[in-house]
């Protein structure tokens, strides 16, 4: 049963910990079949008038790390041993693991959305639900909990984020003049919530002669009706203190408000070489006003411990035994590590985190059903930035049938993805992913932590 | 054309292939050992220390009746004292000329302090005299021959004596409190006896009347300083128990404690220890080693003597460690013949200095 736990912690950390930035479809890119082109570059129309069939319009689920199952457990002869396993060397598992070790995982739901002919050019309207949670693990992290030895860990950029919100996007593509084409997407983003948790400077000083903690633990939580439940409690000297016992959530609602643009171009270079164009586009620039910033944060900004001095072994009742001196050591320790509510702090303005498109396609002169392309994905939002660059094969071997084959690079590591649409008079079928699952357990848990599927279907009129 | 047709329905079919790969040895229906390890290769811990230990506080003595070492608070320094009657003997005439008793006095050193009744302890005292004081009121004169000290000792059923043979003296008559000194007492204590016995024939002889009977009192005092001789030793034995309880679900591999010890005694201690499980027994597969002796005071007391020590606790095995309960130690305190001559005083200190703690190879926590 034990067993049942660790992966449920596992996959829970697994899902939980993750960050920040919805990813779309981008094995997609260059397809033409895909009618949602446009919420990855807002300079691309698509090739009919369409309406989304509501809520599996265009459903994208993905997570995308560089450390997974794999990195955390290890099978042996009689089931599997965590990385803190002894039979687990640290250079096997820290050799597995990078300076800052990423998981982010999102969910985008299109409720429901629209493409029409119009003003000059193609419209959008599309209404999104969007889930992104992250987190971002120092090595150093992960050195000090499988190598502890008597050296300085500078652990920062630990942080973990989650947040909620819908956006309602009205987009315009245009054409001007011969080669270019311009479009933007205008969103109003309706924040549900928002948790960010982050260690701030945390330093990790284990000297031979002395042991030092430094930092400063935050947890800013903006969600509708979330209260803090504190508990009283008493250090050893008799001192008592409130912390914070668990978070309960009542009644909860919107809260907050936030505006982002999309601005994307396209240009054909064809009177340069035939077949070619380049694109850009900058996504998600934008933010979203938060509500109600519940705070908790950690009293002590140090703990330090530098041994016990002048021990009297032989008499515990004096104020120098072990004992005596243990307790001042634990009631630090308990005012460094406890998190005390500090409140409503008022509303905070978060940036949802861009990304930035750049990319170029070359559909083959001779025979214009297959095209390769190149895009650059470059997601900038703190700690869980990322980048991608990937390569596209795209072939079109009927009208109704597109297909797409991908490889990336980047941030966390490569990955393969594939894109299936099929679209005829009255509906249009996509089905890819940018990450194919690859390894997975005996029970199809995969063990990296990259995988995604994106599913859409929609009526072009 | 049709080659690039190939390559890229391979590719698709390659692609949904390789995202099918199941890896057998990840099974989620085994169980996950939920035993882990904490620290690296070596990890230590900031010392620590104790604070000083006065003669005064280890040797305690002073409120045990009948022991013969004792602190002067003026003096401050350890001696040994004892005055006490021995008895009266009656001593009969036998013929006209000669009479004759024999003397069977006793000592009864009383209960000793544990440390002292250690096997292996030697008593080796510098200038420890016995003083034996003799009153005769008669006329005559009497003669101590065949004169010894017995040293008797009982231990696990055993009656062990340590005999000393000493010199015979003539005990003038009309004397008060003459003083007989055998300087072989030491020879008798070596081996802590329970009980120290003078025993003698003592002869009156004269030619001028008979006296039928008159008593000899005899007494005796010891008093010399402790000061050692350089084979003294004494041993002293304990253990440290009920760690495992505190310990837990912890395991550690190999703890290396290294310190420095301060020592004003001008004896050398040696340490010897061993591993006890938690039914308290010693543990073969674990081994302790103790690196340096805790070095004694030299003759001139310029400061305290500082000897580094380390003690290496390690587990032949990974698992060696987790019945493990406790230390039993044995501590010899001796002399050498730097220490010769030197006096035990009450002042003296004992202290560990940067006491630190290294856990080499991790501990294992049984989640």
């Amino acid at each position: 049963m034990k067993g049942i736990k660790y992966i449920g912690a596992l996959c829970l950390a697994t899902v939980c910990l993750s960050a920040a930035k919805a990813q779309n479809l981008n094995s997609a890119y260059y397809l033409e079949g895909y009618n949602y082109r446009s919420q990855m570059n807002p300079a691309f129309g698509a090739e009919h008038s369409y309406f989304s069939v509501p809520g599996v319009g265009n459903l994208n689920v993905s997570m995308q790390g560089n450390i997974g199952l794999k990195n955390v457990l290890y099978p042996s002869a009689d089931g599997m041993n965590t990385f803190m396993s002894s039979s687990v060397s640290a250079q096997e598992f820290l050799g597995g693991l990078h300076s800052k070790n990423k998981i982010v995982s999102n969910i985008k739901t299109n409720i429901l959305s629209a493409g029409f002919k119009g003003f000059g050019g193609f419209n959008t309207i599309a209404l999104n639900v969007r889930a992104n949670v992250g987190a971002n693990i120092p090595y150093e992290m992960f050195e000090l909990m499988k190598q502890t030895t008597n050296k300085v860990y500078n652990i920062n950029d630990f942080a973990v984020h989650n947040d909620a919100f819908a956006e309602l996007a009205l987009g315009h593509s245009h054409q001007i003049g011969k080669n270019l084409r311009i479009g933007a997407n205008l969103k109003f983003l309706l924040g549900g919530a928002n948790v960010d948790a982050k260690l701030n400077n945390f330093r990790v000083e284990l000297g031979e002669e002395e042991w030092k903690i430094v930092g400063h633990a935050q947890v800013d939580a903006s969600v509708k009706g979330l209260k803090y439940e504190t508990e009283t409690s008493e250090y050893k000297s008799g001192r008592s203190y409130e912390r914070v016992k668990k978070a309960e959530v009542k009644n909860t609602g919107l809260n907050g408000f936030g505006m982002a643009v999309d601005l994307g171009a396209t240009y054909d270079l064809s009177d340069v070489v035939e077949g070619l164009s380049v694109n850009a586009a900058v996504l998600d620039l934008g933010f979203i006003n938060w509500n109600n910033d519940m705070r908790a944060a950690n009293e002590g900004d140090e703990f330090v411990f530098k041994g016990f001095s002048d021990v009297a072994v032989d008499d515990k009742g004096s104020t120098n035994s072990v004992g005596n001196q243990w307790d001042g050591v634990s009631d630090q320790l308990k005012e460094f590590a406890h998190l005390a509510d500090k409140g409503d702090q008022g509303s905070r303005s978060r940036m949802i985190g861009a990304t930035i498109n750049v990319g170029a396609n070359y559909v083959l002169p001779a025979y214009k059903k297959i095209s390769f392309g190149a895009l650059s994905s470059t997601c900038v939002n703190g700690a869980y930035s990322w980048t991608e660059g990937r390569v596209s094969a795209n072939w079109k071997p009927v009208k109704c049938i597109e297909l797409s084959t991908s490889y990336a690079l980047g941030t966390f590591g490569s990955s393969l993805g594939a894109v299936f649409n099929l679209h005829g008079r009255g509906w249009n079928l996509t089905l890819g992913t940018n990450h194919v699952i690859g390894e997975m357990s005996k029970e199809c848990i995969p063990l990296n932590s990259r995988g995604s599927v994106t599913l859409g279907m929609s009526v072009p009129l | 054309m049709q080659n690039c047709f190939k390559l890229l329905s391979a590719m698709l079919v390659g692609t949904f292939l390789f995202s099918c790969s199941v890896n057998k040895d990840y099974d989620f229906s085994k169980s996950i050992d939920d035993k882990i390890t904490i620290g690296g290769d070596s990890l230590s811990l900031p010392c620590f220390s104790t604070d000083t230990f006065s003669i005064g506080r280890i040797v305690d003595l002073g409120s045990q009746k009948n022991v013969f070492i004792n602190n002067d608070p003026n003096a401050d320094y350890y001696y040994f004292y004892k005055e006490s009657g021995l008895g009266s003997y009656e001593v009969y005439t036998t013929g006209p000329r000669e009479l004759t008793a024999n003397v069977n006095s006793y000592i009864v050193v009383g209960k000793m302090p544990d440390l002292l009744n250690e096997d292996g302890t030697c008593l080796d005292v510098e200038n420890l005299k016995l003083d034996l004081l003799i009153n005769n009121p008669g006329g005559c004169k009497v003669d101590f021959t065949e004169c010894k000290l017995i040293g008797a000792k009982n231990k696990d059923g055993r009656r062990i004596l340590t005999e000393v043979d000493v010199d015979g003296f003539t005990l003038p008559a009309h004397v008060e409190n003459y003083h007989v000194v055998f300087e072989e007492l030491n020879e008798v204590l070596r081996n802590v006896p329970d009980t120290i016995y003078y025993s003698a024939v003592a002869t009156e002889s004269t030619d001028e009347m008979q006296i039928y009977g008159y008593q000899l009192d005899l007494k005796y005092i010891i008093d010399a300083p402790f000061s050692f001789g350089d084979e003294f030793r004494v041993i002293y034995k304990d253990s440290i128990m009920e760690m495992n309880k505190n310990l837990d679900d912890f395991t550690p591999q190999t703890i290396v404690l290294r310190a420095e010890v301060e020592n004003e005694i001008p004896l050398n201690v040696k340490l010897d220890l061993e591993a006890v499980d938690v039914d308290g027994k010693k543990m073969d597969d674990v081994t302790i080693t103790v690196n340096g002796d805790i070095g004694a005071a030299t003759a001139n007391f310029n400061g305290a003597a500082t000897s580094p020590i380390s003690i290496v606790v390690k587990g032949k095995n990974r698992n060696s460690l987790s019945r493990f309960d406790g230390l039993r130690y044995s501590a010899t305190g001796y002399a050498t013949n730097q220490q010769k001559g030197l006096m035990l005083m009450g002042h003296q200190r004992l202290k560990v200095n940067k006491l630190k703690m290294t856990l080499v190879g991790g501990i294992d926590i049984d989640m």
